[in-house]
Order: C-alpha cells, then structure tokens, then sequence
C-alpha cells in the first residue's frame, strides 16, 4: 500500500474515533446531535478521498 | 390500484426476462455462472455492488431505523459500511481480484489450508446470509401490501419465487444486469422523493429543524447505550472487505483497477442515497407520522400521502428493486457456498457439467425457500435483525482475510483459530451467555485479532513459496496466485 492510500485510511479512521467523542453527542446543531453531523460528513468525505487518490495516482 | 400494479408485473416480467436471456450464456460454465466470466465494466460493477448493498434494508430498513431510533444511530450504522468501502479497496480489492477465484472461501482455504476452513466458512455464510434475505423479504411484503393491497403472504411468495428463478438459471450475469437497472431505479426514487421534500420547505437543515422541533428524539444519541452505536459502525466497516456478496463483485471486474474503481464509485452513490433518506425523508414522516408503531412503515407512508398512483408504483418497484438486487447476490452467495465451497471438490470429479448447474440451481431454490419459510413470520426492526447476520461473518472473516493478505507471520494455526474464536465468541455475547455489556462485535473482533497473534507467533512460519505468492497477489494485475 502507497504513503497517500495509508494516508487516508490513518486519517478516515482518526476522524471516526474524534466522531465518537463523548462530547459530540450531547452538542446540538438544527436539532441534532453534532455526532449525527459528524457521520454523516463522514460517509461524503470518506468517498471523496479515496476517490481523489485514485483519480490523482491514475495514468 | 391498477396502475401500481401493472408496472410491479412489468418489472418482474423483466428480471426473468434478462434471466433467461443470460442462462443461454452461464449454464455450461463455471466462470460464466459465478463471476460472470470477469469482464463486468467498472461503471456497470459499481452500480451493481451499489444496488447489491442498497437493500430493502437501504430503503424501508434505514428510513424505519432512524424514525424509531433518531438520525445519529442509523448514520453511524451506515457511517461504517460507507467507511469499510476504502479500507476494502485498499487493503482486499486488489490481491483478492489478483488471485482470481471465485468465493472468499477459496481464498481462505488456499491461504489456511484445512477442513475447519473449508467447511466452516461456508456455513456460515449461508447461516447469516439466511438472516439476511428474510430480513429483505418482510421488506417486499410489507411494501406490496401497504402500497398494492396484495397479503403479505402472497407479495412474498411472488416476490421469492422471481428472484430465485432468474438468480438460479441466470447466474451473475442476470445478476449484473438486474442490479444496474434496480440500482437506477432506487437512486431515482429516493433521490427524487428527497430532492421534493427540500423543494417544499426550502432547505435539508430548515426540515430538519421543523422535525426536530416537533420530535427532538429523531436528533439525539439517547436511545441505545454508545457501545450498540460503536457496535453498529464497527460491524460494517469490517463486514464490507470480507461480505461474500461484495466480495464476489470484485472477482466479476477486469482486473484490479476496475475493481478498486467499481468500489470507490459504488461507496458515494450509497452515501449520497442514505443521507438523502435519512436527512429528507424521514424528518417529513415523522412530521406528518408521529406514531408509527412499527417505524419501517414509514417511507411507504409518506409515498402513499404524497405521491399519485403511478409514483406509488415506481416507489413499490424500487423497494422490490432494492430487495431483489440484494437478495439476489446474497442468494448466489449462499448457492455458491453449498455448491462450489461445501459439495464442489466431492462433486465436481463424479458429475457432468449438466448435472452440476442442477446442483447450483437446487441450492438456489432451497435457501430461498427455506428464507421464505422463516419470513413468513418476520422478526421486527429489519436494519437491525440483518446487521446481527452480518457482525457473525465480520467476527469471524475480517481478521483472518486481512492477516492473510499483510501479515507474513499469519499461518493455518493463526487463522482458523482467529476464525473459530471470533464466530463462537460473537455467538456468546450475542445470545447473552457471555453478558459483558458491549456490542458483541467489540468483543469478538479483539479476540479473534489476539487469536490471530498468538497462533501467528506460537505456530510455525508459512512456507517461503506461500509468502511469495501472497507477495505476488498484491503486484499491479498479477495472474492467479493458485
């Protein structure tokens, strides 16, 4: 595995442990806990990475 | 009723269509019948391993899941399969396509030879696999009976009896190309429904504001203890490298660019269509539905208030589409277990190639009707109940499979005992008989990882010829390993 790919994984794994921080579920932003937020920027960041990296390493 | 009706027989006249189109192609072969004959375009790949994890448990599963348990948990249960996309693209996709099988039992028996192997992972599969279709099937007869008026026992039968028949005689083929047209379909619906209910108010976080003004439960993290949340996430981000539905997509691509590729493309189509479910969709249902009992009625209630005749009609299609286009691989995969994994080294030197497509075939038919049998008396919840068949393969399959691939010290002690530790410590916490407060996946995961380790260091080291040819699997398309 290349420096990016291990790159995006480390940093996809290191924002869904910040995700789960006790404090993200009591804060709330339009009604719902900033755990939700955060999930949900999870599953539009997490492809757009990967993809980027693909995209960029491609011939 | 009419109208509604005429276009659900339209659709399931075409799913058999293209399975009898594409048996004239896979019943002599193989390679043809399993993967396909792995020449699956990157685009068509990616829209079927979308429609192949969008289930009914995408559509009716996910919107009842964060009506009944709040928006946060059901994204971090999604979160987690959308997550184990790249950690499959970059840690399996590849040296798994390179090795250029046919099951992730073929992989696994090569890499850890030995009857445990062999014989256990099939079952497995076929146990939670088993969970799984009933769990999409009370999806189809739940939606045919709220929006077509048919009985749940009869939408279910028809429903069973078509995606059998066009899985069994078609193969992946029909698979394929049932998936793409049924992926299209639920993408459209649920983005359209999405994109009119934002139309209406104006904005996503305007509607999500009212919703929760209203039902401030549909935005808090109050419902479940953290560790089913953390359990939810974890189970799919470690399911979506080693599901055998997944993973037989990756073997159907050209080469491993286009499966690495498929992958990627099929992770933001299915972001893009949870989010949209769960950030529009379900906040109107539980605006105008405040207290539905059972929470999995909810999309089909909005549809029937909302929508004319003929939309209600394209809306049963796609939440039959997003069953058939799951249960469909799910059905494979366990035909594949029974007949390539558990009876095809004993069949396959005393049958003609006739007599074993009739073995595939009976396979097929009788997962499915034993599926249809226990779905006749649905279990509740159907995110969940399927999320549960899931987590045993996870326990069992993600450490081994991974370890296989990048760890040289993994050996056959190392990786049956990973995978006997994982399904039965899984199994334990699950059912209760080890009560220890957290997610069932929290606990067999760590273990099966520290039977790995130990086995790993205490057994003796893979032969040198082994360790090259794992080295060989990870090479930019290298031919098959075995």
């Amino acid at each position: 595995m290349r420096g990016a790919e291990l790159t995006v994984l480390g940093f996809l794994v290191l924002f869904s442990i910040f995700s789960f921080l006790p404090v993200w579920r009591t804060t709330e932003i339009f009604g719902m806990a900033v755990f939700g937020w955060l999930m949900a920027a999870l599953m539009l960041i997490s492809p757009a990475l990967v993809l980027w990296v693909f995209v960029r390493r491609s011939p | 009723m009419t109208i509604e009706r005429v276009l659900v027989v339209v659709y399931l006249a075409g799913c058999i269509g293209i399975g009898v189109f594409a048996s004239k192609k896979v019943l002599g072969s193989r390679d043809e019948y399993w993967v396909a004959g792995r020449r699956i375009g990157t685009v068509v790949n990616a829209m079927a391993i979308m429609a192949s994890l969008a289930s009914g448990g995408s559509i009716i599963g996910v919107m009842g899941l964060a009506y009944s348990q709040g928006i946060p948990a059901t994204l971090a249960l999604f979160a987690g399969a959308v997550l184990g996309f790249p950690i499959a693209s970059l840690l399996v996709a590849r040296p798994l396509r390179n090795f250029g099988r046919y099951t992730i039992t073929d992989f696994l028996a090569f890499r850890y030879p030995s009857a445990v192997v062999r014989y256990l992972v099939p079952t497995l599969i076929v146990i939670a696999f088993t969970i799984y279709i009933v769990a999409q099937m009370k999806a189809a007869g739940i939606t045919a009976n709220a929006l077509l008026g048919i009985p749940y026992e009869t939408a279910l039968t028809l429903a069973t009896v078509v995606f059998i028949l066009y899985v069994s005689i078609g193969g992946m083929i029909a698979i394929t190309w049932t998936d793409v047209i049924q992926g299209l379909l639920m993408l459209a619906v649920i983005l359209g429904t999405a994109a009119f209910m934002v139309w209406r108010v104006g904005s996503p976080l305007e509607l999500m504001r009212q919703a929760t003004s209203v039902a401030p439960e549909l935005g808090q993290v109050t419902h479940r203890p953290v560790s089913s949340y953390l359990g939810y996430f974890v189970i799919w981000a470690t399911a979506i490298p080693v599901i055998p539905h997944i993973v037989m997509r990756v073997f159907t691509a050209k080469d491993a660019r286009g499966a690495r590729l498929s992958l990627n493309l099929a992770m933001l189509a299915y972001s893009v269509m949870i989010l949209a479910a769960c950030l529009a969709i379900v906040p109107v249902g539980k605006l105008n539905f405040p207290g539905l009992v059972d929470g999995d009625q909810v999309f089909l209630k909005v549809m029937e208030s909302e929508f004319s005749p003929l939309l209600r009609g394209v809306a049963v299609a796609a939440v039959l589409a997003a069953v058939m286009s799951t249960t469909d691989a799910l059905l494979l995969a366990c035909s594949s277990a029974i007949a390539h994994d558990l009876l095809g080294d004993v069949l396959r030197s005393r049958l003609s190639d006739k007599a074993l497509s009739a073995v595939r075939i009976g396979s097929a038919w009788a997962v499915g009707m034993l599926a249809l049998y226990w779905a006749l008396s649905p279990p509740e919840l159907i995110s969940q109940f399927y999320t549960a068949g899931v987590g045993i393969l996870s326990a069992s399959l993600f450490v081994p499979t991974i370890a296989g691939l990048w760890w040289k010290r993994a050996n056959s002690i190392g990786g049956v005992s990973s995978l006997v530790v994982g399904a039965i410590s899984y199994g334990l916490v699950h059912a209760e008989i080890l009560d220890i407060g957290i997610a069932p996946i929290l606990v067999a995961l760590p273990a099966s990882a520290l039977a790995m380790t130990v086995g790993g260091f205490l057994g003796r080291r893979e032969s040198r010829e082994m360790l090259d040819r794992i080295q060989a699997l990870h090479e930019p398309d290298t031919a098959a390993a075995s």
